[in-house]
């Protein structure tokens, strides 16, 4: 039996959750510890944190952060952004996270997923294929959804399984951001073509495009950022909240989100029948 | 007196947050990286994630895996966490064969394919109770707690450590083993939430 997997993603730019619409255009939010902590209580499954500003600086700028979250979060953290080297990874997984997030490290020396898959096991790398559809193929990007590299979504999900990748963590940048409902063309490109987990995001808006993922779609984890954020700055009110929240309500972006609570998720999905903690 | 848990720092598994937990709990910790200080401990956790045979490579090149070994068969109390619940038993097939802390009867051996189930398994998984249980006192019967790891332990017969099934890939597997004061969890109790800090509590408090 699967229990299937609610996964939130915080953005982080400079100390501050940040978010945008196809990884672009970033807002600041509020503190990502505080919507951590509520996201934590209200049961979400795992934590991603990812520093969007990391390849600019050429390195995680997340230490701290993750330190102070495991302080009293104790639910799994995968921690991504410019992670290059294995030094980086050392650092990481002893400030608390338990896995790594690589992309554009990978692109660039895919055997830098085999050298952390040899020290610390496969189920410690996951590896984040961001996917634009180019002209009907899909391809993969990196430095968050801004460079191209020729390399179609399939063919790359075969080679970081063969490396030793334990999760991948597939982003449609087309979608992301949008509410707009998860991209299937680009999820049956690779889901039942490998056998590690495939975690999916981009475009979760709304209960209904959870609860089809997990039942019409049969997927086992699926990731979602502004449908969570959206409902937690609701709640996270005062100093909590900073910055430009309004936008979540606009660009056409509001009426494709559902407030919704992952409390209130899990028990809709579970009185529909779906397996989840 | 406040009781005081060692971990066995061996640069794998996240002590970090089994540190954090045992604080939030209000216990104190310290890290262990010599054999001569096994002997004086009271608790001890050994973590672990990666591959079974660097882990021994690791434990074995300080002589840690002696000193293990004799704490347990003093009467010490012992928590192994995921890999660390691995290490416990006589030895493993990842990547080929080799000999665990052989504390406990058993083969660790890597999930087989099965349609609809991916390897590694990563998911909160629940865990029922075969017996009784100094970790789960207190804790529900079929409680959720979370498991990443391609590899599970297929007791011997004269194992009789098994406490706690949990379900993968058409297997029931063992995911909690007590035998006396040897325990582990195949799953992370650090990442458990509040079931998981319970769990850590039982362990430090009972002793």
């Amino acid at each position: 039996m699967i229990n299937k997997r609610i996964i939130a993603k915080l953005d982080v730019k400079n100390d501050a959750l940040v978010k945008g619409i196809h990884l672009e255009g970033l807002r600041v939010l509020g503190s990502p510890k505080d919507f951590a902590e509520k996201y934590y209580n209200d049961g979400v499954d795992e934590i991603i944190y990812m520093d969007v500003v990391a390849s600019l600086y050429g390195r995680n700028g997340l230490v701290t952060l993750v330190k102070e979250t495991s302080k009293n979060i104790f639910v799994p953290l995968t921690v991504g952004g410019g992670i290059r080297s294995l030094e980086d990874v050392k650092e990481l997984l002893a400030s608390g996270a338990d896995k790594v997030c690589i992309n554009t490290a990978a692109v660039k020396t895919p055997s830098f997923i085999s050298e952390i898959a040899e020290i610390y096991g496969s189920s410690t790398v996951v590896v984040a294929i961001e996917a634009i559809n180019v002209d009907g193929e899909f391809q993969v990007f990196i430095d968050n959804g801004r460079e191209y590299t020729g390399l179609n979504v399939l063919e790359w999900a075969l080679k970081v399984e063969s490396l030793g990748a334990g999760e991948i963590l597939l982003t449609s940048v087309d979608q992301e951001g949008t509410g707009r409902g998860l991209d299937y063309e680009l999820i049956s490109e690779i889901q039942g073509k490998v056998s590690i987990p495939l975690v999916v995001h981009g475009g979760l808006g709304k209960m209904n495009d959870v609860f089809e993922a997990f039942s019409d779609h049969n997927l086992d984890a699926v990731c979602a950022a502004s449908l969570f954020h959206y409902d937690a700055i609701k709640t996270l009110v005062g100093s909590r909240v900073m910055g430009n929240t309004s936008f979540l309500e606009s660009k056409g972006t509001k009426s494709n989100l559902e407030a919704l609570s992952i409390v209130e998720l899990k028990l809709k999905l579970k009185s529909l029948g779906v397996r989840t903690r | 007196m406040i009781e005081e848990v060692s971990i066995i720092d061996y640069g794998l598994g996240n002590i970090y947050s089994i540190q954090k937990a045992i604080d939030l709990l209000g216990y104190s910790s310290k890290l262990i990286r010599c054999p001569e200080e096994i002997q004086h401990a009271s608790h001890v956790v050994l973590p672990g994630v990666g591959a079974f045979p660097y882990a021994m490579n690791v434990l074995s090149k300080d002589g840690l895996n002696e000193a293990i070994v004799e704490y347990a068969n003093a009467g010490g109390r012992l928590l192994g966490i995921c890999l660390g619940m691995q290490l416990l038993f006589s030895q493993s097939e990842e990547n080929g064969l080799s000999t665990g802390l052989q504390l406990l009867n058993g083969t660790v051996k890597k999930f087989p394919n099965y349609e609809g189930y991916a390897v590694p398994q990563v998911q909160w998984n629940q865990v029922s109770m075969q017996d009784r249980s100094i970790l789960m006192s207190c804790i529900n019967n079929n409680e959720y707690f979370y498991f990443l790891h391609s590899f599970f332990v297929e007791p011997n017969d004269t194992a009789n450590c098994e406490v706690g099934l949990s379900n993968y890939a058409g297997k029931d597997y063992i995911s909690l083993v007590e035998s006396g004061n040897v325990m582990g969890t195949q799953f992370h109790p650090e990442k458990s939430g509040k079931a998981g800090l319970k769990l850590i509590n039982n362990f430090i408090r009972k002793g």
